[in-house]
Parts: structure tokens; sequence; C-alpha cells
């Protein structure tokens, strides 16, 4: 039997330089140095899971690549509640707060001297949950398990207090299914917790699209106080590109060469970019059009998309009477697509924004988007096929049951009216203009108008 | 290459009988495919066998299936992916009109292209043959049409797609349920249709409702899948409310002791828990017993299979935390019965995690709360659960429910499923309005 040994503040034991060290988990970049309590040769001792077995000598109070005379004595029901003390020949071993393990003869009533036994696998799956930072319930706060509050007897999740075991089956459930959400019963309710780290996506196909990428992203960053990642796809040389990203936003991005000679990325950019799995750590994945702005704080907005599930978020507006209703929905009507009832989408502003929670989990409605995409865009009948994309996006949601019109509302998302700059009210305003010239010179005047918010 | 079984160009399965000769055999054959032929290399030469054991060998000399490896093979032209002419001693082999095949053309025929298959595409492709499909977003039952096929082309519904990619497809949805297809840019959802209906029978009035909901259920929801009774009550008696000429294949009886009020989610949560017992069925539909399927429920029932959450009466409740005022009203204004046991599951093993989670919390409401505090209809805390973990849409269920108010219910109004309030007269009330719905119908509604 292996396992690996949790302080009471939840870190774990691991070889640092030869010396027996408590680290937080959720600090650590892998588990390769994580000790084990193991059962050898008549005796427990602590032992490293490298290529090269090093043994941990309480004597000498050090790692060694020889099994130890000397053994780690263990008090407690292992098999029950897993909690148990370590001696040593000079008393019980004591975790300090600098992370050192040291023998010491008097603590043995004092938590410092309690460890939690957990096998490997639980391990595992508790280090993936607690690097993580999650979007938790109904109020969309953010929550991480290692607070510094918790301990091996409850964790503290953000305002949930959840008793070890439960947190630990939530982990392990997790793990098992390679689901993305956290299901957590704690309080006397069940908690759904969601993975939380955006990114924002732009794919440029255009030099002309450059200067409107620059006011987008200082809108992200002034109005929309965006601390998370960017990532920008282009065909673009990258240093041509970095001389518009603003340096709030260093070490922040991520560019990525488009190659527009390939059939894939040529015919639907975005759908290329996000089927890849490069995001697939991320969760919501943002993508934005650069001639979209972001008008306000961006962060709830954002937490919100996390909870999406497995359905995907495109803008589309509510058809009010008198609408016309055949022409709004061609693009649906054109590919077979049924839209949920009452909803239209529009050219140009329905891919303006496009939120998925999580590519991971929307991976089959990615790819069956691409492939439709290839197949249809491909055809050399369809010369503007950039017109088509929003069509394809919206009928492939549509027939998957992957589409939620919910997600991304009215009040996330404006077209601009030219006659009202700074007249507006969601989170995006995308500005929609035929002529380039026009598009920047309206976004710079919108740009202008939006209210900054002190942080 | 693997042993590969040889299908003809009207998609059937080459077999060898007992007299030695060979023929073609339907894939819609039910059992197992006995004296099924393969293509297999040993050396570098390629030979026809028995599949099963004990092995025979073709020997195109004699023309007979031999025990000893013959000392000639056969071999083949190659027409395409998969595709292929077989010939032995100088003859190709040919198909004619009657099934019989024989080692007799002399020239190429291309009306004798043989597609050769893995043992495990077989299989799955007769596994998918055997179900029932529904396609998407309508829920349009369909079935795969093996008789229109080819050896190329496979017809699912008036759906035509290469038989690669449908191979392909088939081998995707073992992973996440569906079958996926696509016809150029056209993109099909297909999903298994295979129902369950669970009426739940609690309570000795119970038995007083049972045969309408049965009887109702045949008749007017026109459903003669398979059904399901729990019930406290003896086996004996539960089987005494069938519909006379019933067939015993499609109606089990599930016993359980239980008595209190929470026997039927109890026996609910344990049938989910059994990982062989539901596994089988895509959807499921659970309903109590004081109820009347007023309607084809088939198309319903499609529906429900293609469904991405488990779907119930948007009701919610949790002793401390719920829910909004307007919710606890809702809760405060129901009557006991009218359909508020229903629940639609799509898939049993895909949304288990999930309704485990929400029986642990209705476990754990009444442990730390007491049998008092939870509402009549405790459904109300398992849907409160589901939606917590995001897996509820009331939006399905509400599409095919008709429940009594104040009044009696009126016929004209029949939309699928109509509950009634629980007192001792439901039962009265239940065959007034299924007589009603009858009249209606022999009437020429």
């Amino acid at each position: 039997m292996t396992s690996a040994l949790l302080t009471y503040d939840l870190r774990v034991l691991c070889m640092e330089h030869g010396k027996l060290i408590a680290r937080a988990l959720d600090t650590l970049a892998d588990l390769t140095h994580v000790v084990s309590l193991q059962w050898y040769n008549g005796g427990w001792n602590l032992v490293t899971h490298t290529p090269e077995r090093w043994w941990y000598d309480i004597n000498a109070g050090c790692f060694d690549r020889c099994v130890p005379e000397a053994r780690i004595e263990v008090e407690g029901d292992l098999f029950d509640a897993g909690i148990c003390r370590l001696t040593g020949l000079d008393g019980y071993f004591h975790a300090q707060l600098s992370g050192a393990i040291t023998p010491f003869g008097a603590m043995a009533h004092r938590r410092e001297c309690r460890f939690r036994l957990l096998d490997g696998d639980d391990v595992r799956a508790l280090w993936h949950v607690m690097k993580e930072r999650w979007v938790l319930g109904d109020h969309q706060r953010l929550a991480q398990a290692c607070s510094g509050e918790s301990t091996i007897w409850e964790i503290h999740f953000g305002r949930l207090v959840v008793e070890f075991k439960d947190f630990l089956i939530a982990a392990r459930e997790r793990q098992r299914l390679s689901q993305q959400a956290l299901l957590v019963m704690a309080e006397r309710s069940i908690h759904r917790a969601v993975p939380y780290k955006p990114v924002v996506f732009y794919s440029l196909t255009q030099a002309e699209q450059l200067a409107e990428l620059a006011l987008s992203l200082r809108s992200l960053v002034e109005c929309g106080r965006y601390q998370g990642n960017v990532c920008i796809a282009s065909a673009m040389p990258a240093q041509r590109v970095e001389a518009f990203i603003p340096a709030e936003l260093k070490g922040r991005y991520r560019l990525v060469r488009l190659s527009m000679g390939g059939e894939r990325d040529k015919a639907m950019p975005l759908l290329a970019s996000l089927v890849s799995g490069m995001f697939d750590d991320y969760a919501p994945v943002v993508c934005l059009k650069s001639s979209v702005l972001v008008t306000r704080p961006i962060d709830k907005t954002l937490r919100r998309f996390a909870q999406g599930g497995s359905s995907l978020g495109a803008p589309v507006e509510h058809v009010f009477e008198g609408d016309d209703v055949p022409q709004a929905n061609k693009h649906g009507a054109f590919l077979g697509a049924a839209l949920p009832e009452g909803h239209k989408i529009r050219y140009g502003f329905t891919m303006s924004v496009v939120v998925l929670p999580s590519t991971r989990q929307q991976k089959i409605f990615l790819e069956e988007a691409l492939r439709s995409a290839v197949s249809y865009l491909g055809k050399p009948r369809h010369p503007a096929y950039a017109e088509y994309e929003a069509g394809i996006f919206h009928y492939v949601a549509a027939v998957l049951g992957a589409f939620d019109p919910a997600l991304l509302t009215q009040r996330d998302c404006n077209l601009n009216d030219p006659a009202m700059p700074g007249q507006v009210d969601g989170t995006f305003l995308c500005c929609e203009e035929w002529l380039d010239s026009h598009r920047t010179a309206l976004m710079r005047s919108h740009l202008e108008s939006l209210p900054r918010t002190v942080s | 290459m693997s042993l590969q079984v040889l299908m003809t160009p009207d998609c059937q399965v080459i077999c060898v009988g007992e007299d030695g000769q060979f023929y073609a055999r339907s894939l819609n054959s039910e059992g197992p495919l006995e004296g099924l032929v393969g293509l297999v290399q040993q050396g570098v030469h390629w030979y026809l066998r028995s599949v099963s054991q004990p092995v025979r060998w073709y020997d195109p000399v004699s023309k007979k299936m031999v025990s000893l490896l013959p000392a000639q093979g056969v071999a083949f032209d190659v027409r395409g992916v998969k595709l292929n002419l077989l010939r032995a001693n100088g003859h190709y082999l040919s198909v004619d009109w009657s099934g019989h095949i024989r080692f007799d053309a002399k020239e190429p025929l291309a009306a004798a292209v043989l597609r050769f298959m893995a043992l495990d595409e077989l299989m799955l492709l007769r596994e998918m043959l055997a179900k029932r499909w529904v396609c998407g977003p309508s829920g349009e039952h369909v079935r795969i049409e093996i008789e229109k096929s080819t050896v190329e082309e496979l017809f699912i519904g008036d759906i035509k797609v290469s038989f690669e990619q449908f191979i392909e497809a088939a081998r995707q949805s073992q992973h996440h349920g569906d079958l996926l297809l696509n016809e150029e840019w056209k993109i099909w959802r297909f999903t298994d249709y295979n129902p369950l209906i669970v009426i739940e029978s609690f309570g000795a009035s119970s038995l007083e409702e049972l045969p309408i909901a049965l009887e109702s259920l045949e008749s007017l929801g026109q459903y003669h899948g398979e059904v399901m009774v729990t019930s406290n009550q003896p086996e004996g008696k539960v089987r005494a409310c069938f519909p006379p000429n019933h067939d015993s294949k499609v109606i089990r009886v599930v016993s359980v002791e239980d008595e209190d009020r929470f026997a039927a989610l109890r026996t609910r949560a344990r049938l989910m828990a059994d990982p062989d017992m539901l596994a089988d069925y895509t959807p499921l539909l659970f309903v109590e017993a004081g109820v009347v399927f007023d309607q084809n429920i088939e198309s319903f029932l499609g529906r429900c299979a293609l469904a991405r959450c488990v779907s119930a009466k948007g009701y919610f409740h949790h002793p401390e935390f719920s829910t909004e005022p307007q919710e606890r009203d809702v809760i405060a204004g129901l009557k006991a019965g009218q359909l508020s046991g229903l629940m639609v599951v799509p898939h049993v093993t895909l949304h288990r995690p999930y309704l485990e989670k929400a029986f642990d919390l209705l476990s754990l409401c009444i442990k730390e709360y007491g049998e008092n505090v939870i509402p009549c209809e405790a459904q109300s805390i398992l849907n409160y659960g589901l939606r917590q973990v995001g897996d509820f849409s009331p939006s399905l269920v509400e599409t095919l429910l008709h429940h009594e108010c104040d009044e009696e219910l009126n016929p004209f109004h029949a939309n699928g499923l109509s509950g009634f309030a629980a007192d001792d007269k439901r039962h009265e009330r239940m065959e007034r309005y299924y007589k009603n719905v009858k009249e209606l119908w022999g009437a020429g509604m």
C-alpha cells in the first residue's frame, strides 16, 4: 500500500533538495516529488516515486538511496478516517509553517502533528481541483479550495465549508467521469462549481483589422478591467500584431499563426482555432470580432458564461411583432436550421461575440461544425464564404441541441447605433459598419465616451 | 489484415450451409450468424474459411469445405476501399437472384463486388441494425434501411451515408450516445430509441387506477413498448390489473416492501443506482398510476430521447435554501398527484451522476429535517437538486401535460398525458375521462 501524506493545513509531503518538506498542493507543477508512506520489509518508510527511489532516513533527517534501518511508527486508524501521527526516534513529526517537517517530543496533542493519508489517485484528483479557480452556485462567486483556512478535516471552498471526505468524493467523481463541473454536497445541499480560467480570442484575417484590434483591446483593459488571458490568431507577422497590443496585457497574451493557405483556416479561422484544442484548459472562451468594444467590467459576465455547461451562446435577437421574420432568419432558413422560437439572427452581428463555456465539453459540436463548414464553404460556388459562417454555426448548434439563447442575451450584447454614441446597455458593443475607415472612427468615438471604472 | 467477413452487394453476409454450399444471409436475421465465412491470410495466400470452430476451409479445386488447409487459395481484384471482386481457380464469385453464391463467372461482374469487413465491424453493424432510432431535432422515428442499402452506401431513414462514415460514427456513438452523420455539409443527429415507461403504483388505492393507466397507454397512447410497474402491493394483485391479452414480456413488475410516502422515489433511486437494470433504455418516463394517456405518446418519447437534460414539472423546493417566493407559492398550491412524480430521463448512463446527487440530497433532507418538512410532493426536492447541478429543464414535459384544476378535464384538450389530484375518487374521474376521450376518438376526432 502506498499513500501520500497531507499535513493538517493541506500541504503534501515532498522531497526537495533531499529534505522532507510540506508544500501547498496548488503550488506544485507536478506530483513527481510527492513522497509516499510505504510498508517495506516489516516497517513503514517514506519513499519517492521518482525513477530513482529515495528513502527518508529519520536518523539523518534527509533522503537517501538506501533503505534506512530506522522505521517510522504510524499511530491512528489508517483505513478508516485516514488521520494519523508519525513518530520517529525523537518524537512526533510536526509540520512547521516554513514547510519543514521535524520530529518533536511534546507536540503529540497538537494539530500540526496530524497527517491525512491519501491514495495516489485521490491526491491527483485533489491537486487538479486545488490548482483551479472555480465559479460557485447561483451567485457566481469565485471559490478556491486552498484558501489558507482549509484543513484535512474541512475545506473552505468559497463561502462553503465542506467536510473533507465529501470534497474528496466530489474531486474523485470529477476525475472519474472526466467532467468539467465539481458537484459538492455541503451544508445540506448540492452545489455546482465550474472551473474559471477565461480567455478572450480574436482571429484576424485582414491587416485593416489591426487598428480595430488596438481599440478593442484598450476597451477590454480599460473599461472591462479584464485580468485574464488573450489569444490573437492572425496570418500577419507577430511583431506587426504586437505593436497594437496595450502594455497592460504584457505577459498575458499569446499570438497564434493562422495559415491562410490551409483549407480549414481559410474556410473558418474561428472554428479551426477552437477545434485545435489550444483552449481546452480555458473556461470560458469568448471569441470577439476586432470590431467589438467592451463597455463595462467583464468579470461577472465571464463567470456566468463559465456556468453555461454544454451549451454555447452567440447573439440572437428576440423577434418583435412586425419584424420581417423571414428576412431576418434567412441564414437559418437557407441552411435548414431551426432557431429557438422567438429568435432571429442578423448578418455580421451574429458572430461578433461567440461564447463557449468550455471547448473541451463542446468538442463534438466544434468538430461537426468544422466538418460542415469545410464541406460547405470550400465549394467554389460560394466566393463570399465568410457571409455564411453564422448560418453554419447556428445550424449545427440547432441540430445538436447545443445552442442556448439565454447564455448571451440582449443585455450582454448590443449592436451599435451610430446616431447615439455612448448610449449602450450591453457589455459588448458590436460596431458594424461596411467601410473600414468609418468603423474605426465609430469605435474610437464610442471608446472615448465609455466610462472608465476605478480599479 | 485480420479475418474479413464478406458482404454481398445487397448487404447480406456470405455463410456456408451444412451441405457445403455458400449462401447469402440477411443481417436482420435473429440469432447468431451460423456458418459465417471469412477471408484470412496465411503466409502469402488468402483463404476462405468458416469463422466459427471447428475451422473448415474452402478448397477451390474440389469446391468443397475441407478440414485441412487447401493447396490453392483465393484471390481478389480491388474495386475500391474495402470493395473487391473475389476469384478462385480462374472464376469470379457471382451472386444470383436467389441468393446462391458460386465461383462460376468468367468475367468480372460489377454486381458481384463484395465489401470486406472486420468481424467487430460486422458485430457493430448488427448492433446498430437491431436498434430503433430517432432523428433530431423533431424526434422522427427512423430505422437503418439495410434492404435499400448497398455495399457503398447505407440508408438511415431517407438519409444516405457512406459505409465507412457510418461505421466510424457508430464507433463514436458508443462514447457519447449520439450517432452523428454528415451528408456533405448537412449534419444529422440520431439517438437510440428504446423507451421504458415506469408506472409507480404505491398504496392500495393505486390498484384501482393502474388498470385505467395501462389500458389508456395501450389504446389511446398507442404505446406497445416495454412497461415496468413498481409497487408495494402484492405482485399477484398488481398483475391482476394488467389489460387482458397483454404481452407478459412487455410488462414487468418490481415489488418492494417499502410503506412510507417516499417509497416510490426510493424505489426509483434504487433502480437508477443499479448499473444494469435501466442502462439499455432511452428514454425513461416515470409516472404515477393516477394518469390517463390520452394521445399517441411515441412522438413525445422520441423527443425525450433527444433531450439534453432530465425533465420534470418546473417546481423546486429545499427546506432551508429554496427558492424564489413564487416557487414556494407553487409548492404550497400543489395538490397531491397531478403528475407531480412525472420525470423524463433521456439516458440513464449519461445522467446517473447527476441523478445520484439529487437522490442523495433527498435522503439528506429527510435525515436532517425530518419527514414533516418535506412537502407532499418530494419530487420538488429532486428537481431542486437537479437544477443545482445543471441537469434540469421543465420545457419538455410541459408540452405534454394536461392536469386537473378545479373542474373536470376536458377531453377536447387531450395533450398526451392527463393527471388527476389524488383523493379516494380519483379512479372514478380517471375512468370517466378515459371513456370520454375514447368516445371522441370513436367519433373520429
